[in-house]
């Protein structure tokens, strides 16, 4: 495992969290709103890390 | 398959409609100390059987810093997994049906894909329990009622005490485990909804529901094994 993939998912698990967050409490905006937005940004970040995984160098056995 | 997951899936199964058919008819008469004893019950199956596994012997392989950190991740797509319209606005209409299909659905399939998915990734023993001892923790942040942890811990262990048994990370067990797991957590849920909620259902509708839990599950379970088969082969 490289440093790499950690900060993927590091960086999903935020993500998922802070839509949930907002999800709830909706910061005075209806929940919805920012759930759905988040959506789309975690479908984003999503294929975001698989790109990133994918295109990773084969090389080293960690 | 091993015939000890068939076998704790089979006890997981009976032991829970048993115990639905019971709060249904006579929960009023038992009361608060009929949920402790259900929580006692089911707790003294699987810590048995795990104490039992573990006597027979399991593979030593312990959860690394990568096994954790991927089940932080799981868990927050559990969380996100708890609040179903976040996937389609609008779909919690389906809860207001009088036939039950918005918890399979909206909870039970994704909550299949999501944890086959983990536990492709990571067939270890203890993963199964953590991942979902830790999503019980995480959701009284979101949902505060300790009364619930109750349920937690029955899930928790329940998965752990099936997923030490069988074939870890095959197909084939990880959707019976979606069944069993499905059916187990859903009589749960039902049975704590009366206790904290007062929100009983004759068994007309939770009998269906459950076994529709069930169903559901374990064809999640079978896409999220495709799911994590193929971030394996990517990931390592």
């Amino acid at each position: 495992m490289t440093k790499k993939t950690y900060a993927i998912i590091a960086i999903l698990t935020i993500l998922l969290y802070a839509s949930v967050i907002l999800y709830v409490y909706g910061f005075g905006v209806p929940g919805e709103v920012f759930g759905y937005l988040f959506y789309v940004i975690i479908i984003v970040g999503v294929i975001a890390a698989v790109w990133l995984l994918l295109r990773r160098p084969k090389t080293g056995t960690d | 398959m091993k015939i000890n997951s068939i076998i704790i899936a089979a006890i997981a199964i009976i032991a829970s409609l048993i115990f639905l058919v019971f709060f249904t008819a006579s929960w009023e008469m038992v009361g608060w100390l009929g949920l402790w004893v259900y929580v006692g019950i089911m707790i003294a199956i699987f810590g048995a059987w795990i104490a039992l596994m573990t006597k027979v012997g399991i593979e030593k392989n312990n959860l690394k810093t990568i096994d954790f950190a991927l089940i932080a991740m799981f868990v927050a797509l559990l969380i996100v997994v708890d609040f179903g319209s976040m996937f389609v606005p609008g779909l919690t209409a389906l809860w207001l049906l009088e036939i039950p299909i918005a918890g399979p659905l909206m909870f039970y399939f994704p909550l299949g894909i999501v944890v086959a998915a983990a536990l492709k990734l990571s067939p270890k023993p203890g993963a199964a329990f953590t991942l979902l001892f830790v999503y019980g923790l995480i959701s009284q942040v979101f949902f505060f009622n300790p009364v619930w942890l109750g349920r937690s811990i029955i899930g928790a262990l329940g998965i752990e005490a099936y997923y030490i048994s069988s074939k870890r990370g095959k197909l084939l067990s990880l959707v019976l485990m979606g069944l069993m797991f499905g059916i187990m957590y859903s009589v749960a849920g039902l049975i704590f909804q009366i206790y904290s909620w007062g929100f009983w259902q004759p068994l007309l509708i939770t009998l269906p529901e459950v076994i529709l839990d069930g169903i559901m599950m374990a064809v999640g379970c079978f896409l999220g094994f495709a799911l994590g088969d193929r971030a394996k082969s990517v990931m390592y």
